[in-house]
């Protein structure tokens, strides 16, 4: 089996669409284009692929990363990457395919870190305190689990946080934060800089991811 | 364009619901077509995305150079709320338009049940309701389907009906359209136009007159250009007729997630209490040929790994066996798994459902109707109790062991002995499980009783029926109750007031649509799931009215009353229907079409099996 990293975009118009729908969607077009993908043994094959760290449900992504395991080596990675554009709906879109053989890539488990852009609309007055935020030993919040609401303390897991564009009533951050297997929402920063700094109303309304990174080993 | 902003997306159920933006979803500019149609569905998109007529017509209307249709489905109730809350009106997949700016606006119906979701996007789309309500700028507001066929509770809701099949009736229409748009006449006028196109149905052409009592009098043309009759379309060769190569694949799941593959439409059974028996005919099929060059292009097109054959009885495929062998190596070769809904179980369909259903064993369904041989006969069930145990042995011994069993309760004639000759044919089948030597059957035996109550409809034989009330309808559900105990054996039954209301609508009359228009605006909407289901405000708003639903679904009609949809021709005479309801009463069956022509009226099609 060859296996190739696929670097790909999700934008607006497909940012509702779930995880499992995304691998539907990806299974489904790899059926339209014909690729010799590689399938699981047993009485139900699946073809062989992975997400890295899957998106929340809403979110944009310029760098998102699967990998896909393909029967046969496949030579040309540009040709392969403009036959899968073609099978994707809009909105889904390869960047570049890397592969796998040829150079050594982080594997997605060992992924901990992504940027973001987070989008929240305010009300134009007051402006948060970032520095007073991030200065806080600590940064509380309820968090939904399986066992129900527990707080969580979720400072360790911003690694910057900043204001990168301030428009009349809307606000772009930055968050580099954890994400993987421990995993930080970059929503949930911004409930947290709400509870925190009442005076700032702010309302989240989408994020887009930039980055992926593991400190082990390049990504792509 | 309406822009539906994230924080409205991100708050509701099921956001991609809204989004559109599907593989093979057509999205055409607004300023290069002259004729925009908006495709509504009235319930929520799953069940919607799932309905094989709306996907024909969707790649038929849109592969005219000069006609767009867009896709628009009933929001559910959580986004109705936000729309109304940011002043949203209802809009389309594709372009996110508004439905009120397309030329058409056309609603399929596909149950009674889902009447009250037509206001319902009316109102979210600002539309007026009534057709003498709207101006020269409104939509034409147009409707199909098999409710169709009597629909004249909507009959003021819509300005015209297109009866029958769709694919040539609707292009016919759209070429009308293109005539008329940039010709300065009246909207009135174009109805005049296509008033005259077989298959056409303009109800504010005709005036329809009552006696006292509430029957129909007359039912009169009131302009020269509407027929006295209206007849329905077929289309005469399947195999010529526009199939789509794409189907939109959701990116979500919907019910019937999966290739669609119409093998052939109408059925040569004539199950009396079946429409759908009646109302496709004659029976026409697709060449085998035609089927598998569908079927591979529908695979490369949508990369789905699941397909299903359609019609209403697929054994009845003449040549199923050879067709079943060249589409089983193309499934196979190509990683997809067929379903084969309404198979009879014989030893072939058993062979060929282990062949096709490797993995999972799902559930096999029988539908003998009824318990006893005796309403069977009456129904023109043509099959006996030794048919039912021999399938359901050969399916437990084929390793099946889930068997659904179909049952209808409220059919004419019927008596507690027919009603509880349920729970002994179960028994019968649970019986013959457990007489299968314990190796040569699977385990953990499922039966399911499923008892649906049975509501008359026009354009069959039981047309002039009277439906047994709610309360009746749960007693002969409780006496099933209590005869089918066995754990091995669950029981299910269908909420009877749904079915009543059903029964009001399926024979309605035009006096109804005041009716549906009082309960939409006390609330009534998505009548068909049960958490929405409202029948307390429906019977306000009959009594509101002033309407009692009794009149339309409690009384024996004499065999010379004149019917709401009496203006309305299938192709089956009401002569034939007459005749079929005395076989019924004395319990005669009659040959299917192929065995013997029992002379319906079909032969007027010049096609299908009437001519094999």
């Amino acid at each position: 089996m060859s296996k190739y990293r696929f670097c790909y975009a999700k934008e607006d118009g497909v940012k509702y669409v779930s995880h499992l729908d995304f691998i539907r969607t990806v299974e489904r077009a790899m059926k339209r284009g014909h690729f010799p993908v590689a399938h699981s043994q047993g009485f139900n094959p699946h073809p062989s692929m992975a997400v890295a760290v899957p998106l929340s449900v809403g979110l944009t992504s310029k760098c998102e990363y699967m990998d896909i395991g393909f029967d046969e080596p496949m030579d040309n990675l540009e040709e392969l990457k403009e036959r899968f554009n073609a099978v994707l709906p809009e909105g889904f879109h390869i960047l570049e395919i890397k592969d796998l053989e040829k150079e050594e890539l982080a594997k997605f488990k060992f992924i901990d870190i992504g940027e973001y852009e987070i989008y929240v609309e305010y009300d134009g007055k007051t402006l948060p305190d970032i520095e007073k935020f991030m200065g806080q030993e600590e940064i509380v919040i309820p968090k939904r689990s399986k066992k129900g609401l527990s707080d969580v303390d979720i400072k360790p897991l911003i690694h910057e946080f900043y204001i990168k564009e301030q428009n009349d009533f809307s606000l772009i951050f930055f968050a580099k934060i954890a994400a993987g297997q421990v995993n930080l929402k970059p929503q949930l920063i911004i409930t947290a800089l709400c509870k925190y700094q009442p005076e700032f109303h702010g309302e989240f309304l989408s994020a887009r991811r930039l980055k992926l990174i593991s400190s082990e080993k390049v990504c792509f | 364009m309406i822009n539906i902003s994230d924080k409205i997306l991100s708050a509701v159920e099921k956001p991609t619901r809204y989004t559109g933006g599907e593989m093979n979803s057509v999205k055409k500019d607004a300023n290069s077509v002259i004729t925009r149609f908006a495709f509504c569905f009235p319930d929520v998109y799953e069940i919607g995305m799932s309905h094989l007529g709306m996907k024909i017509l969707y790649h038929l209307l849109n592969s005219l150079e000069d006609v767009s249709c867009e896709r628009v489905f009933t929001p559910w109730p959580d986004m109705q709320e936000k729309m109304i809350e940011h002043h949203i009106p209802l809009f389309s997949l594709e372009t996110k338009e508004e439905v009120s700016k397309f030329d058409f606006v056309g609603f399929t119906l596909q149950y009674e049940m889902s009447y009250s979701n037509i206001l319902n996007m009316l109102d979210l789309a600002h539309i007026p309701f009534l057709s003498e309500e709207r101006g020269e700028e409104d939509p034409f507001i147009c409707v199909g389907g098999p409710c169709a066929y009597n629909s004249e509770m909507l009959a003021d809701f819509y300005d015209f009906a297109m009866l029958g099949e769709g694919e040539e009736i609707i292009c016919e229409v759209m070429e009308a359209h293109k005539a008329w748009k940039n010709s300065g006449k009246s909207k009135k006028e174009f109805l005049k136009t296509i008033a005259q196109i077989e298959g056409i149905y303009v109800p504010s052409f005709y005036d329809v007159t009552y006696f006292e009592d509430g029957r129909v009098k007359s039912i009169v043309p009131n302009v020269p250009e509407a027929k006295p009759k209206i007849k329905k379309r077929i289309i005469k060769d399947l195999d010529k007729v526009f199939y789509p190569d794409e189907l939109v694949v959701p990116f979500g799941t919907i019910v019937h997630d999966r290739i669609m593959l119409e093998i052939f439409r109408g059925c040569i059974r004539g199950c009396r209490f079946c429409q759908a028996g009646y109302i496709y005919r004659p029976v026409r099929q697709k060449n085998a040929d035609t089927l598998l060059s569908s079927a591979k292009n529908l695979i490369d097109s949508t990369g789905y790994e699941e397909m299903s054959l359609s019609s209403l009885s697929t054994s009845d495929y003449t040549h199923l066996e050879e067709f079943t062998e060249k589409l089983t190596e193309m499934t196979e070769r190509e990683k997809v798994s067929l379903s084969l809904p309404s198979l009879r179980i014989d030893n072939f369909s058993i062979g060929l459902m282990q062949q096709v259903q490797k993995i999972r064993k799902s559930g096999l369904t029988f539908a003998p109707e009824s318990g006893s041989q005796r309403l069977r006969d009456v129904i023109n069930k043509g099959i006996c109790e030794e048919d039912v145990v021999r399938s359901a042995d050969l399916a437990f011994r084929g390793g099946w062991n889930n068997i659904k069993l179909y049952f209808m309760i409220g059919l004419p004639t019927e008596t507690d002995e027919d009603v509880l000759a349920i729970a002994t044919l179960a028994r019968k089948v649970w019986k013959t499980y457990h007489e299968i030597p314990k190796d040569q059957r699977a385990k953990n035996l499922r039966i399911t009783v499923s008892v649906s109550s049975f509501v008359p409809k026009p354009f069959t034989p039981f047309q002039w029926e009277k439906q047994d009330k709610t309360e009746e309808f749960e007693r002969k559900q409780n006496l099933l109750k209590k005869e089918l105990t066995d754990k091995q054996i669950s029981f299910k039954w269908h909420d009877s007031k749904t079915s009543s209301l059903e029964g009001v609508f399926a024979r309605s009359d035009r006096r109804l649509g005041k009716v549906l228009l009082a309960a939409y605006q006390y609330g009534c909407k998505f009548d068909s799931w049960d958490e929405y289901f409202r029948p307390d405000l429906w019977q306000k708003a009959f009594a509101d009215c002033g309407i009692d639903p009794d009149f339309y679904n409690r009384r024996l009609r004499s065999d010379d009353e004149i019917f709401p949809w009496e203006h309305i021709d299938i192709g089956v005479s009401k002569k034939f229907f007459l005749s079929e309801k005395q076989n019924a009463y004395s319990e005669q069956v009659t040959p299917n079409c192929r065995e013997k022509c029992a002379g319906c009226g079909a032969t007027c099609f010049d096609g299908g099996v009437c001519y094999e």
